[in-house]
């Protein structure tokens, strides 16, 4: 053991370097979030995805741009003039990273507004209609594939998704749009 | 158990024999070329005698010696290497190395390199070289999944798969970097013409980037921002970001970030009138405040009723220079111990350049309402260092220990003066503070609703030599000079006077970093990889190959836009390079 330890050090390279770079997962912002959940399950879901997404720079990168908002009271109202744009809790989030670390806190939240949005079955029909299919559609890989891409562009991980659904045996499409919701990937560029 | 011992023996010498000689032997025998007996000479006397404490002049090259002015070509007497060499007994400076003079031989050889040396040729170089990666084709995104990811990073949503433009790269018409490419130039401001975009993704291709611009320059709290809110609605926050993305959208030079002689004004359009303070949107409890008044709230009949017109709201539509501008008689200088001027303050007027502009010096100045720069401990440094970062993108000191040798100032009062390691940072930043010495931060009023601005003095003053004065009441005054003090990344020092905040700007634009720094900015923004800029001359035998990769490729596309200028065309350089097609951009 002695010799194995003292052969690693003398045939490890020290001389590696120092490394100059840092590498951080190129995640997408909460605009992107928002606007893709939003899309994908309806406009109705606004207040849930403000709420959750758009309060939350922290967790999901992307700043504000205050002076985008023309405020007709003090009391914030969700048809403000680009309201999307507000610094949700202070003014100084105008400096906030442009896309910030995958975060357990992160993916939390997201679990929690797909949750709170798939309690409603109008949305998982809106995400259904945008892929012509509806609740009573087969759920198959061809059906399956379809709807793995309302959440990826990788080729990839549509075809992961695809596999583990059929694979898996869900059931319903309440869940299969749970899954894919859920799946942190999609939020990585 | 004898062998069991000297086998563990050798091991051991071995393991710490690699440890121990490791990159500075790699260094000397790889990258360093020797081509004259003389310098060979003097540089084995150097190593020996000198490169235990001084580590950093086993890689100086003979222009290095010169330039830091320890070597005066042709005068060993007049360099101060040979000076603190040959022992104060015989009229030299110091008596390096302490403990163990140099003998007569070592001396003779480093006089006899000096006295020789008669041209600045360069004899001993080190050979910089950038290594290249290759990707794994496996890992390569297709082109479709190239243009996906580049045009959410551009615009914060999905394109549609049965646009005009997905189907074009997809069926190969056109590549990813050009179709993103082709997004950013209709995105322009004012633009009528859109063959493949339309307004609304441009106003959000706009805000995408212009968010990322805000957080660039980062900080953003004014000194009690809560109490100077008005200031929010009277100059823009983001006026530094403003720049950056004039530049990308108005289609100007990069360099114009920093030499545009402008105060910007952005131009917005909302449909309907906004009716709250910017600073308060965040509160839902916010009561409306009273009108706003100047002067001195602590006494009676010292207040003056005051209306300030406020920014425009809405989509950034154009952004313009300001022609005309807001002031008031009256203003203060702080909340408490008041003294109210009645000369006039012009409110939202900028200097020159983005690092220019009043909410980056507001910001960035790291000085109290009310002080008067005087030259020593009160100078607006923090403002010096924030200009490095944000556009050199270096961190302190970006000089060597040895650069700073001449300024240090060992009577000084002002201790950090007096001190090398310290002064290895502020020999760059207190003189490149000199360009904003005229700041002052002011108050419209001194109670909790005011607006802050800074107030820019006349030059009434001559100008003084001295770089580093300890106290100067009337520093403030004297014409914004100062020098700028700097070593590149590619270790060439920069030694340049400057005569205000243009000339300073203008020499910062002049160097191939700035444009190197807004390239790894950007490199950032696309790949999520961040790339540290140091002083890779010193540093290159230490740094692992990946970085060396990551820094060559930098150095290229900042290399390419000083030449053209056009932030646009970096994004597209960037979005063609073979790490930005990989899945997880390359996993370095």
């Amino acid at each position: 053991m002695t010799y194995a330890i003292l052969l690693f050090f003398s045939i490890t390279d020290f001389s590696m370097g120092k490394s100059l770079f840092k590498s951080s997962t190129r995640t997408a912002d909460k605009f992107y979030v928002y606007r893709t959940l939003e899309k994908v399950f309806g406009e109705s879901n606004k207040s849930i995805l403000v709420k959750n997404i758009l309060n939350s720079p922290e967790l999901f990168g992307g700043g504000c741009l205050p002076y985008n908002v023309s405020m007709k009271s003090e009391k914030f109202d969700l048809s403000d003039e680009n309201f999307e744009d507000r610094c949700f809790n202070n003014i100084t989030e105008i400096g906030s990273p442009a896309f910030v670390e995958m975060s357990v806190i992160r993916q939390v939240k997201t679990e929690n507004t797909c949750n709170e949005i798939l309690k409603d079955t109008k949305n998982i029909r809106h995400a259904l209609a945008l892929v012509s299919l509806s609740e009573s559609s087969p759920i198959d890989l061809k059906s399956v594939k379809r709807t793995t891409n309302l959440f990826f562009y990788k080729k990839k991980q549509r075809e992961t998704y695809s596999k583990i659904i059929v694979n898996n045996q869900i059931k319903t499409w309440r869940d299969v749009l749970l899954v894919l919701c859920k799946s942190p990937e999609w939020q990585i560029l | 158990m004898k062998i069991k011992i000297l086998l563990s023996l050798f091991l051991i010498c071995i393991s710490l024999l690699s440890f121990k000689s490791g990159k500075k032997y790699y260094l000397l025998n790889e990258y360093i070329t020797e081509s004259s007996q003389e310098f060979q000479n003097f540089h084995r006397v150097i190593n020996l005698r000198c490169a235990n404490c001084h580590s950093d002049y086993t890689f100086y090259t003979e222009e290095d010696w010169i330039e830091q002015k320890f070597i005066v070509p042709g005068n060993p007497y007049d360099s101060k290497l040979f000076s603190s060499l040959r022992s104060s007994h015989t009229g030299g400076d110091e008596d390096m190395p302490p403990f163990l003079a140099l003998s007569e031989v070592e001396l003779e050889t480093i006089k006899k390199y000096i006295s020789g040396l008669k041209s600045k040729g360069t004899i001993l170089e080190i050979d910089i070289s950038f290594p290249k990666i290759d990707f794994p084709s496996t890992e390569k995104l297709s082109e479709t999944e190239v243009f996906e990811r580049c045009f959410i990073q551009l615009t914060g949503e999905r394109i549609a798969q049965n646009s005009k433009l997905f189907r074009e790269v997809e069926n190969g018409t056109t590549t990813p970097a050009k179709a993103c490419y082709q997004i950013l130039k209709e995105a322009k401001f004012k633009n009528r013409d859109f063959n493949y975009s339309n307004e609304s993704l441009s106003i959000k291709t706009r805000d995408q980037l212009h968010r990322f611009h805000t957080s660039w320059i980062k900080d953003y709290a004014y000194y009690r921002s809560g109490s100077t809110y008005l200031s929010h609605d009277i100059f823009p926050m983001d006026e530094a970001a403003l720049h950056l993305t004039n530049v990308l959208w108005n289609g100007k030079h990069y360099s114009e970030l920093l030499n545009s002689k402008d105060t910007l004004r952005p131009i917005r359009s909302a449909r309907s009138k906004n009716k709250i303070h910017l600073f308060f949107e965040g509160r839902e409890d916010f009561n409306k405040l009273k009108k706003s008044v100047l002067g001195n709230e602590n006494i009676k009949g010292k207040t003056f009723p005051w209306n300030p017109k406020w920014l425009p709201r809405g989509h950034l539509v154009n952004i313009e220079a300001k022609k005309s501008f807001q002031s008031v008689q009256y203003y203060v200088n702080r909340d408490t111990n008041v003294t109210m001027y009645n000369d006039g303050l012009i409110l939202d007027k900028g200097l020159h350049g983005a690092n220019g502009s009043q909410s980056y010096i507001l910001n960035n100045i790291g000085r109290d309402p009310g002080e008067k720069s005087n030259g020593g401990l009160v100078i607006p440094r923090t403002w010096a260092k924030k200009v490095l970062q944000d556009f050199m993108c270096r961190k302190l000191p970006v000089i060597k220990v040895e650069d700073a040798l001449s300024y240090v100032q060992k009577n000084s009062t002002i201790k950090f003066r007096a001190k090398s390691s310290c002064m290895q940072c502020h020999t760059t930043i207190d003189p490149m503070s000199g360009a904003i010495r005229h700041s002052q931060v002011v108050y419209t009023n001194t109670t909790g609703r005011t607006s802050i601005h800074v107030k820019f003095h006349k030059e009434t003053m001559r100008s003084l030599n001295d770089l580093f004065p300890d106290r100067d009441d009337k520093f403030y005054l004297r014409p914004t000079k100062g020098r700028f003090i700097y070593r590149t990344i590619m270790g060439k020092l920069i030694n340049k006077e400057f005569s205000s905040l243009e000339d300073l700007n203008k020499i910062i634009t002049s160097t191939d970093d700035y444009y190197t720094c807004a390239a790894s900015k950007y490199f950032y923004y696309m790949t999520g990889i961040s790339v540290e800029l140091e002083n890779i001359k010193q540093s290159y035998g230490d740094i692992d190959d990946n970085s060396k990769y990551l820094i060559g490729e930098v150095i290229a596309l900042g290399k390419k836009l000083k030449a053209h200028g056009d932030v646009k065309q970096l994004i597209r350089d960037i979005i063609k390079m073979e790490i930005y097609k990989q899945d997880n951009f390359g996993d370095l």
